[in-house]
């Protein structure tokens, strides 16, 4: 479990992005991040992964052994193919791909077929799941996902949730922050909500996207 | 109104030519200026200047040689200006709010780029050529700055022309003319290989032929033709700029025509070869960037790969064809075919630091690297990153320094040339050390990683010209003494400004020294 306390930041010194954010991340769960656009999403990220300064302190064994943070805009070396970015990958961290396991994710993710050609020639979606198989093969217990979700076709979506609901179901957390309430509706276990600096935490019991929508205007006050 | 739009045109250009949207000069532009537009061209009209009093050059053979050149230096700065500066276009948001403007803008900065790149080797060229006309230079003189403004005007037309042509013709199209202009580019490269005999029937002839130069007469019908020529130019210049005017998103946009299809063939295995030779000494993480990169490289690159590959195996042969064509006894030929020999490779120097810059550019940018690696926590410091691209440059561009000067050293020791075989390792270790700090400042450049400091700019302006002025002063001795004393004064000089770039020349660190 990863807890977080008293988590503030500003990038002017004057005014706080965040403003001692406290919540905590258990085991085996789908938490959805949710906030509007510049309340402070991807700066919490930022933050709990090390690029940003804050005020807490961060282990770096956990940061760079239990987290893969998965931004909005991967960056790839686009005139390898996916294997062999996926190859380097494990050679730069000096860990071993097993081959099995490996195969395994390709057809879960349906993408098999096109692991073995430039990562130039890949779409969004394909790109997100690319990421993903790092990810699961590297047996990061944290995924931080920014945004995946915001330029893929529902196909692509599906495969993806489907595949978040089987790693979660091992034992890992995920954390993907998203605009889309129907999707939090239907993939969270708990959704944080992000506003002026401050998250507000509520257990997914809701049964449709509306009912979020009236939590949203209940409880923080934002008119939707 | 219109001089005023050029007015603000022109501070635009200044604005991202000299960055930091300072619109006053100050030193450091001033520095840069100096750099980028003053100093090639000093430098090149010097060297001239020095060259044409002697040798007894033949007027056709200059006049081929010298329109050779130009051509095949343009055909660079073309291809500079195609990958390079339209590429960028795109991501200028700026010219979506300013469509009406984005012609005027264009042509401005692509006339920059000819004046900078093209004015260096256009000069000396006229002055050089300015020799066969002693009686009547001044006309000479009028003519040849018709004759450049008329050059480069042009030239910035076909630049744009063939933008144009690129991103809107049938693709077929578009890669018969690649293929056409590759090939072009090739055969003028190896005529400019020529160059060195040219130089040398250039000095034979003054040495054994003690006639007098021609002297060719000029008149003022060539002043009106060239006077001509220019006022067409401009007509020209005037139709294609309302003709753009309406067509220049028509050359903003990128146009994917180069289909990248990942096969296996021959270049593969050379790609292994390099991958498994050139790696040896490299940590595991510089080892694997340095394996990516080369596997990039000759994916993305392969015709630029395979042009250098000739380019090195053509001046491997020039050289030994000089050094082996006739045995060197004498102190005399030692000290003149060394000197033939390490021109010949400065020569390749200078080339390898435009052709790094135009064709492999992205490979040696280290900004993606830092994102990837930053992005999957993957630990390594910026020296890693550069070690292992300045080892691409060493590996595909820059000559082969030790494969040419061992085999040269071994030739002269079997010879019992001790004296040249001695000459040979000096040279070689000068430009290893020429070689590693160009390499370095390279790949530094590409990146922003030199330093900003005005004193260290000015430090490396005045130990550049130490240099030049050392290399060209050693390089006039013929006494064998001197000779190798003056050798031993520029491997000190180069292994200082080795050293100067290594660990003083360096951007302050902003936190990227360690990625974790």
């Amino acid at each position: 479990m990863i807890e977080i306390n008293q988590l503030t930041y500003s990038y002017d010194g004057i005014v706080n992005v965040l403003e001692q954010v406290t919540f905590k991340l258990e085991k085996a769960k789908i938490y959805c991040l949710m906030g509007i656009n510049g309340s402070g999403k991807t700066t919490l990220f930022n933050c709990l992964t090390g690029f940003l300064k804050s005020n807490i302190t961060l282990d770096e064994k956990v940061i760079n052994e239990k987290i893969l943070y998965i931004q909005d805009k991967m960056s790839f070396y686009n005139n390898l193919t996916g294997i062999e970015f996926i190859k380097l990958i494990f050679n730069l961290k000096r860990k071993k791909l097993k081959q099995e396991v490996f195969n395994e994710l390709l057809g879960k993710l349906q993408i098999k077929d096109r692991v073995n050609e430039l990562i130039s020639t890949y779409s969004l979606g394909t790109r997100q799941k690319l990421v993903l198989v790092i990810g699961f093969l590297m047996q990061y217990q944290y995924i931080l996902m920014d945004e995946p979700f915001a330029a893929i076709d529902f196909i692509s979506s599906e495969v993806i949730m489907d595949f978040l609901r089987d790693y979660r179901d091992k034992g890992n957390t995920i954390v993907v922050s998203t605009h889309q309430i129907d999707i939090a509706q239907e993939i969270a276990d708990e959704i944080l909500f992000l506003n002026n600096g401050k998250v507000y935490t509520v257990k997914n019991d809701f049964s449709n996207s509306n009912e979020i929508k009236n939590w949203i205007k209940d409880k923080i006050g934002i008119r939707i | 109104m219109e001089s005023r739009i050029g007015g603000v045109m022109f501070n635009w250009w200044c604005v991202l030519e000299f960055n930091k949207g300072n619109y006053k000069l100050n030193i450091k532009q001033i520095v840069k200026f100096v750099y980028n537009y003053i100093l090639p061209v000093i430098i090149t009209v010097s060297i001239v200047s020095n060259i044409e009093k002697d040798i007894n050059f033949k007027i056709k053979d200059t006049i081929i040689n010298l329109v050779i050149i130009n051509s095949f230096y343009i055909c660079i700065v073309h291809v500079y200006i195609q990958k390079k500066f339209f590429m960028k276009l795109e991501r200028e948001v700026i010219l979506r709010f300013l469509p009406n403007k984005a012609s005027d803008y264009i042509i401005l900065r692509v006339f920059m780029i000819f004046t900078k790149a093209y004015l260096p080797v256009i000069i000396p060229s006229m002055l050089f050529l300015g020799m066969f006309f002693a009686n009547s230079k001044s006309i000479f003189y009028i003519c040849s700055l018709l004759q450049i403004i008329f050059a480069i005007i042009i030239n910035v037309l076909i630049a744009i022309y063939w933008r144009y042509f690129i991103n809107t013709t049938k693709e077929i199209y578009v890669k018969t003319s690649n293929v056409i202009f590759s090939i072009s580019i090739f055969i003028l490269f190896m005529l400019t290989s020529n160059t060195p005999v040219w130089i040398l029937s250039g000095f034979e002839s003054s040495l054994k032929v003690k006639t007098t130069r021609k002297i060719v007469e000029l008149n003022a019908f060539v002043l009106f033709m060239f006077i001509l020529i220019v006022i067409l130019s401009f007509v020209i210049f005037k139709y294609s700029k309302d003709y753009f005017n309406l067509r220049a998103r028509m050359l903003i946009f990128n146009r994917q025509v180069t289909i990248t299809k990942y096969k296996g063939n021959a270049l593969n295995k050379i790609q292994r070869v390099y991958q498994s030779v050139h790696s040896i000494s490299l940590s595991t993480l510089e080892k694997e960037i340095f394996n990516k990169d080369i596997k990039e490289m000759f994916r993305k690159s392969g015709y630029s790969i395979l042009f250098v590959i000739i380019n090195h195996i053509f001046n491997i042969v020039i050289i030994f064809f000089f050094n082996f064509s006739e045995k060197v006894n004498t102190v005399e030929g030692s000290i003149l075919i060394s000197k033939l020999t390490t021109v010949i490779i400065v020569g390749q120097f200078i080339a390898a630091t435009f052709i790094s810059k135009a064709a492999f550019e992205k490979h040696i940018n280290i900004e993606n690297d830092f994102e990837v690696l930053g992005k999957y926590n993957i630990k390594f410091t910026k020296f890693n990153v550069i070690k292992a691209k300045t080892r691409i440059l060493s590996t595909i561009i820059f000559p082969k320094i030790y494969f040419i000067f061992s085999i040269l050293i071994l030739a002269s020791l079997i010879n019992f040339n001790n004296y040249l075989a001695l000459i040979y390792l000096l040279s070689m270790i000068q430009l290893i050390f020429i070689k590693k700090t160009m390499e370095l400042w390279r790949v530094k450049s590409i990146n922003g990683l030199n330093s900003e400091g005005e004193v260290i700019s000015v430090s490396n302006l005045v130990g550049i010209l130490v240099t030049i002025i050392l290399f060209v002063s050693v390089y006039r001795y013929d006494d064998k003494v001197q000779y190798l004393q003056g050798q031993l004064v520029l491997i000190l000089i180069t292994a200082i400004m080795y050293m100067f770039h290594l660990t003083v020349n360096n951007a302050r660190s902003e936190g990227v020294e360690d990625i974790v």
